[in-house]
């Protein structure tokens, strides 16, 4: 009789079937929407057609024109990959972030990666470079920033995740000081600089989306190898070390492949925040604290919320577009609050 | 068994403990005694590798794999609100389980085994933050237990438990110490507890070990005054020593 409830318990956590389908349902239906909704008026019918025709060995045929067909391959499509990515990255690297650091409110804006960026770029917009340069320069600026993080953070002595954090702070405060002090002395950037500080997934093409691809294959293999590794490192460092944890290389590996997915991303993405804390935690919510489950859901709903922000930001003022950063807070804050408070009522 | 050897640990500018050399056969109980601010849990931090150190911890295999050769039961563990009994239990089987791996079946019937032992399959899916004290302590003995190490280093284990409960966990330790040959190193406050189930005592003041031996030869009145103040007084029972709190001193 006894026996009964613990075998039950007893079972390492992963996602079930049902919020898995539910993740990925909610993908393709917002890449769906994404393919066949924008300003320009493309026929959702042939569209479809169109899509189901690109499927090897199937023949449909629609009646879309040559321009039509650009719209949905060269611009619709990899705008919804490259939000896809985008958002996984994000999504994930937040998970991870507060895995590691044991911290609710970590993802890796947090050691630097945000302000660095943001330098980068308005560096690149003062000086007046072209679009790719000003991608080159933000993700120079991230890593830098970081590098500096992990310099500063090694060197207070104790190499506890609060001096790493602390000394992200620092940077960051550093880095934006130096970026609103060039701001003031080139105000006529003002206007491009904060378009591309609230994001945008506007300019992208083909090209940028395979840029992308590596960073996010590395970031997504490196933490869904060390989900179970992150719930071990719940009980804190100390226990986790003596129950055969490399404490230390599991920390480093995390971290760097999250912060260099996400510098990658916010390069060409701009700094679109709220997603790193918001998918994590709504996730979280909804299923389990561990994250053998939470990292590869996040994943999935990351891409799926961060493709469906973009065509709110690109329809809701159509013909002109809204900054996707400001639709995930806008739309994404009070969603979060909605589901704390649900959980909270049913707790 | 386990041996510390010269072993010395140090924050900057402060020596906490050592150098300390302690050996504890296999199949031996020993217990550490001593003063708040002794050593004793830092000498155990120092085994599992928990805190950097001098000197060299062993046992006996020339191997040192931590959560394999030693398991470990802090004094304050961290405890994930909304992890699950069963879920927290099983982190015992971290050790033994590859990056790409998940637990298998001996992992399951190890912790299953752990969990029975010690009275927990009815709380197995019970969250962590909804455990009494005592149940928790429990819990924490569980995954320690589920590590199946030779070596059980067990640090305050009775300290969130009544005597009657502290002295059925400590009878348990001693069942499961005699049956798979473990050897069992306890830091323990309680000085009649420490004297009625450990094989040996060893007493540290001071981040060294300042006296060693059977209950006896240990919890002699000189010694406890030196190290603990005039506040304990040692009487016999059935010829054992028995400590006892003393508030003469104070009145008079």
């Amino acid at each position: 009789m006894r026996a009964v409830p613990a075998t039950e318990a007893l079972r390492p956590a992963r996602p079930g079937p049902a919020v898995v389908t539910l993740a990925v349902a909610a993908w393709v239906a917002a890449s769906l929407a994404g393919l066949l909704l924008g300003p320009i008026d493309v026929p959702v019918r042939e569209s479809i057609r169109a899509l189901v025709d690109a499927i090897p060995l199937v023949e449909v045929g629609h009646g879309l024109s040559e321009t039509e067909l650009r719209v949905l391959y060269e611009i619709r499509a990899p705008r919804v990959f490259m939000g896809s990515l985008v958002g996984a990255i994000l999504a994930v690297g937040g998970a991870a972030y507060q895995g590691v650091f044991r911290n609710p409110l970590a993802d890796p804006y947090l050691l630097g990666v945000a302000a660095g960026a943001g330098l980068g770029a308005t560096i690149g917009f003062g000086v007046g470079v072209d679009e790719n340069l000003i991608t080159i320069l933000a993700f120079a600026g991230a890593i830098a920033a970081v590098a500096a993080t992990y310099v500063l953070g090694r060197s207070m002595g104790n190499r506890t995740a609060a001096a790493l954090i602390l000394a992200g702070v620092a940077v960051s405060a550093f880095a934006t000081a130096l970026q609103t002090y060039l701001l003031q002395r080139n105000v006529e950037t003002l206007r491009s600089v904060y378009t591309w500080v609230f994001g945008r997934l506007t300019t992208v093409g083909w090209g940028q989306v395979g840029g992308l691809v590596p960073y996010a294959l590395l970031a997504v293999v490196l933490i869904l190898i060390h989900r179970r590794s992150l719930d071990v490192l719940g009980v804190g460092d100390d226990e986790a070390a003596a129950l055969g944890l490399n404490v230390d290389r599991v920390r480093w590996v995390v971290v760097l492949a999250a912060t260099l997915a996400t510098a990658a991303a916010v390069s060409v993405s701009g700094l679109i925040g709220f997603v790193g804390i918001i998918v994590p935690h709504t996730v979280r919510l909804m299923t389990s604290w561990s994250y053998r489950v939470i990292v590869p859901l996040s994943i999935i709903f990351g891409a799926a919320f961060l493709v469906a922000a973009d065509i709110v930001a690109r329809t809701v003022a159509a013909p002109a577009e809204l900054p996707i950063g400001i639709v995930t807070a806008f739309v994404g804050a009070p969603f979060f609050l909605v589901v704390l408070r649900s959980v909270g009522r049913r707790a | 068994m386990i041996r510390w050897e010269a072993v010395k640990v140090a924050f900057p500018g402060d020596t906490v403990i050592g150098p300390v050399d302690i050996e504890v056969a296999s199949g031996e109980w020993v217990a550490i005694i001593g003063p708040n601010g002794a050593g004793k849990s830092t000498l155990l931090r120092a085994a599992v590798g928990a805190i950097e150190h001098e000197g060299e911890v062993s046992f006996g295999n020339g191997a040192r794999r931590p959560g394999i050769d030693v398991a470990w039961m802090p004094q304050r563990p961290n405890l994930p609100e909304e992890m699950s009994v069963a879920d927290y239990a099983l982190l015992g089987r971290t050790p033994y389980l590859g990056y790409l791996q998940s637990e298998r079946a001996a992992d399951f019937a190890a912790t299953e085994s752990a969990l029975a032992r010690l009275d927990l399959l009815e709380v197995a899916a019970r969250k962590l933050a909804t455990l009494s004290g005592g149940e928790a302590q429990r819990v924490v003995l569980a995954r320690a237990l589920a590590q199946e190490s030779p070596v059980l280093l067990l640090d305050e284990p009775t300290s969130s438990l009544d005597l009657g409960h502290a002295v059925e966990v400590l009878d348990l330790i001693d069942e499961l110490r005699r049956d798979r040959d473990l050897t069992v190193v306890t830091a323990i406050h309680d000085l009649t507890l420490a004297e009625r189930f450990a094989d040996r005592l060893i007493l540290m003041s001071a981040g060294g070990v300042v006296a060693e031996g059977d209950g006896q030869s240990v919890l002699t009145p000189d010694l406890l005054r030196a190290h603990y103040g005039p506040g304990v007084e040692v009487v016999f029972q059935d010829g054992r020593p028995t400590v006892i709190p003393n508030r003469e001193r104070k009145r008079q």
